[in-house]
């Protein structure tokens, strides 16, 4: 009886926070500006366009 | 001491319970929502291009896409599979079904991998399977045809347990290797992952052997054959071979260590693709979770895994997750490989193969279940009889494992919607199709030339987004060979390609006047070019975009359609190449039929079953 309260405030605490950081970093994410924005087309363009950087 | 339990123990062993079909479908429609969820813009209408995905509205078929190429056959048979299948649904509807396709099937098989753990673990295995870095990573730098050979992993993982336990491979199992193997780095990857799950976890004879050797062959032969006959490919120098393994290494973004990455499934080398998410602690933290599964996946443990199968797909994962490490560590390495293996190269993408770490996960994870469930289990025996018990199994409460499925979304939130919209659905000019007509309406033989001769774009029209170069790929409706630029530029740092008619090219261009250009042109058997006039390479240096002696043919927006003054030399017949050729193509279409044919007889035997148990 004891254990399995334990067991069920646990996984509530638990999971109630992965919940939460994923709801918090989904919403975050997509309301923030992109880490790589794609390139402007307004402004100069490069002499040839890399097909990556390291 | 552990004792192994045999296949007939295993996770899907006949011994096992049978697991519910409204669960399994309940999995199916969350593999499909985190799908749907990931890929989000992505699925609107339009086509997505993005770096390597290059997809037109109506891919023409060409002898290009046949492997009548004379550089590397990068794009074989890729690019011929998607301009046939096209012809049936258009090439926006194709995407939309290989991209998700893909992703639904891979979240799809990995329950199915895991079907005796609790249904909680089996969602988790759906969420960890399609939203990691390695999918996200991939998927940015558009490599869907590695993604293919991701996502017939676990359906071949499943295969292998069923002909272990001495049952026929699932009908229709050979289609899984031609759509496994639609390049070269998806081939290799794929046929690894067949001979590991097929061949020694299904314990295959010396007949099943035979026929998954030739069947292996068979699905590889076109990129295999087209790159061995390709005549115009002059293979790296030393030092562009380094420079090249140097690029290509796994690596990690700012502040990660690239074994780091690695081990979290990412570790791609190109750190513009990378999501922001896995520039700090959640990178360690997919690199513990990876790690922490593996080392679970290595132990035995009653109702777990037999020890062949646990071997096999470490043995996978190692192969994996090593040639992304190896590649960190030693380039020279690589590049000694890319110097001395026709094909080689293709290793030099270190990270490329770290999703063959996915049947090793799996196991891992449904390692981990049987553990729990063991000491549940001793729980609530040890509770029957009074005692206190082994508090391990109250640890996992089942209410707990409904949360694994959100770990993976918590540890890369910015997946989510087209990893922040960098995926995104956009509509090709129709321009594009119009220089093609002009160019199949001019009657002077010869081939085209795309101008700025550079191989990456960023048109205006894609939102900037970088995209190898589409003209080329569109221009072959025209019927016309397209000779297109293959250097790469990373970081400013140029990679020369191996097409020596591309070198040729180049080298005209460089030419001091219009005239000995155009002439230069000529000689190498080219009548037309294509001018692009996209504000992305406005500024691209003039040797790449220098004045010829030609006559506007069609002027558009985006595009000016030029023929060369003079007469183009005609250009050289390879009828052994053709033969050749055709010999693999057929192979690949034998083993297509072949699945083909099995899949629809499973589906007709299964649903013949159904009817049959519906109506006793």
């Amino acid at each position: 009886m004891g254990t399995g309260l334990i067991g069920t405030l646990v996984s509530l605490v638990v999971g109630g926070t992965v919940a939460a950081v994923s709801v918090v970093g989904v919403v975050s994410s997509q309301t923030s500006a992109p880490s790589t924005s794609p390139g402007d087309s307004q402004a100069p363009a490069a002499s040839v366009i890399d097909y990556g950087s390291n | 001491m552990t004792v192994d339990p045999g296949p007939a123990s295993s996770p899907g062993a006949v011994a096992t319970p049978a697991v519910p079909r409204r669960t399994a479908l309940l999995l199916d429609a969350l593999a499909v929502l985190v799908a749907v969820v990931l890929l989000g813009p992505a699925l609107l209408p339009g086509l997505v291009l993005s770096y390597d995905m290059v997809w037109l509205p109506d891919l023409p078929v060409t002898q290009a896409g046949w492997g009548l190429v004379d550089g590397a056959p990068r794009a074989v048979p890729s690019d011929q599979v998607v301009a046939l299948l096209d012809e049936l649904v258009g090439g926006v509807v194709l995407q939309k079904a290989v991209l998700l396709g893909s992703l639904v099937a891979v979240g799809s098989g990995a329950h199915r991998v895991v079907r005796t753990a609790p249904a909680g673990v089996r969602a988790a295995a759906v969420v960890l399977a399609t939203w990691n870095p390695y999918v996200v990573e991939r998927l940015l730098l558009g490599h869907w045809t590695m993604l293919l050979a991701y996502a017939v992993l676990p359906w071949l993982h499943v295969a292998g347990r069923r002909a272990a336990r001495g049952r026929p491979l699932p009908a229709g199992w050979l289609l899984l290797l031609p759509i496994g193997s639609l390049s070269g780095s998806a081939g290799v990857a794929t046929a690894l992952a067949a001979v590991l799950l097929v061949g020694v976890v299904g314990r295959a004879g010396p007949r099943r052997w035979a026929l998954l050797v030739a069947a292996l062959a068979a699905a590889n032969a076109p990129w295999v054959v087209a790159g061995l006959a390709a005549p115009g490919s002059e293979p790296p120098t030393a030092a562009a071979a380094r420079t090249a393994a140097e690029v290509f290494a796994a690596r990690g973004p700012d502040g990660v260590p690239a074994p780091v990455a690695v081990l979290g499934l990412g570790g791609i080398w190109n750190t513009d693709v990378v999501p922001a998410s896995l520039a700090g602690p959640w990178a360690w933290a997919w690199a513990a979770a990876v790690v922490g599964l593996l080392v679970v996946a290595s132990r035995a443990v009653a109702g777990g895994p037999p020890v062949r199968e646990r071997v096999a797909v470490l043995g996978l994962a190692a192969a994996g997750l090593g040639l992304g490490l190896l590649t960190w560590c030693w380039p020279a390495a690589s590049a000694a490989v890319a110097l001395a293996v026709p094909g080689g190269g293709l290793l030099r993408d270190g990270s490329r193969l770290a999703g063959l770490a996915l049947p090793a996960l799996l196991v891992g994870a449904a390692t981990a279940a049987a553990r729990a469930t063991g000491a549940t289990r001793a729980t609530r025996a040890a509770r029957a009889r009074g005692a206190r018990g082994d508090r391990r199994g109250v640890v996992l409460a089942p209410a707990l494992v409904w949360v694994l499925p959100l770990l993976p979304v918590a540890a890369l939130p910015d997946a989510a919607l087209g990893v922040q919209q960098r995926l995104e659905a956009v509509a090709v000019p129709d321009d594009l199709a119009r220089a093609a007509d002009a160019l199949a309406d001019d009657d002077v033989p010869g081939a085209v030339v795309v101008l700025p001769f550079a191989t990456y774009r960023a048109p205006a029209w894609n939102g900037g987004r970088p995209v190898l170069d589409p003209t080329p790929r569109a221009l072959g409706a025209s019927g016309r060979e397209v000779v297109a630029a293959d250097d790469l530029y990373v970081d400013g740092r140029r990679l020369p390609g191996e097409d020596v008619r591309a070198r040729a090219v180049l080298a005209a261009l460089a030419l001091p006047d219009a005239d000995a250009r155009t002439d230069a042109l000529l000689r190498l058997g080219v009548s037309h070019v294509v001018v692009d006039r996209g504000p992305d390479v406005a500024d691209a240096p003039t040797e790449l975009v220098p004045g010829l002696r030609a006559k506007p043919l069609l002027t558009t927006d985006g595009w000016d359609v030029r023929r060369l003054e003079g007469r183009a030399a005609p250009p050289l017949a390879s009828t052994g190449r053709v033969v050749v050729l055709a010999g693999a193509w057929g192979a690949f279409a034998v083993l297509v039929a072949a699945g083909g044919l099995g899949a629809l007889r499973g589906a007709v035997v299964s649903a013949l079953r159904r009817n049959r148990r519906a109506h006793r």
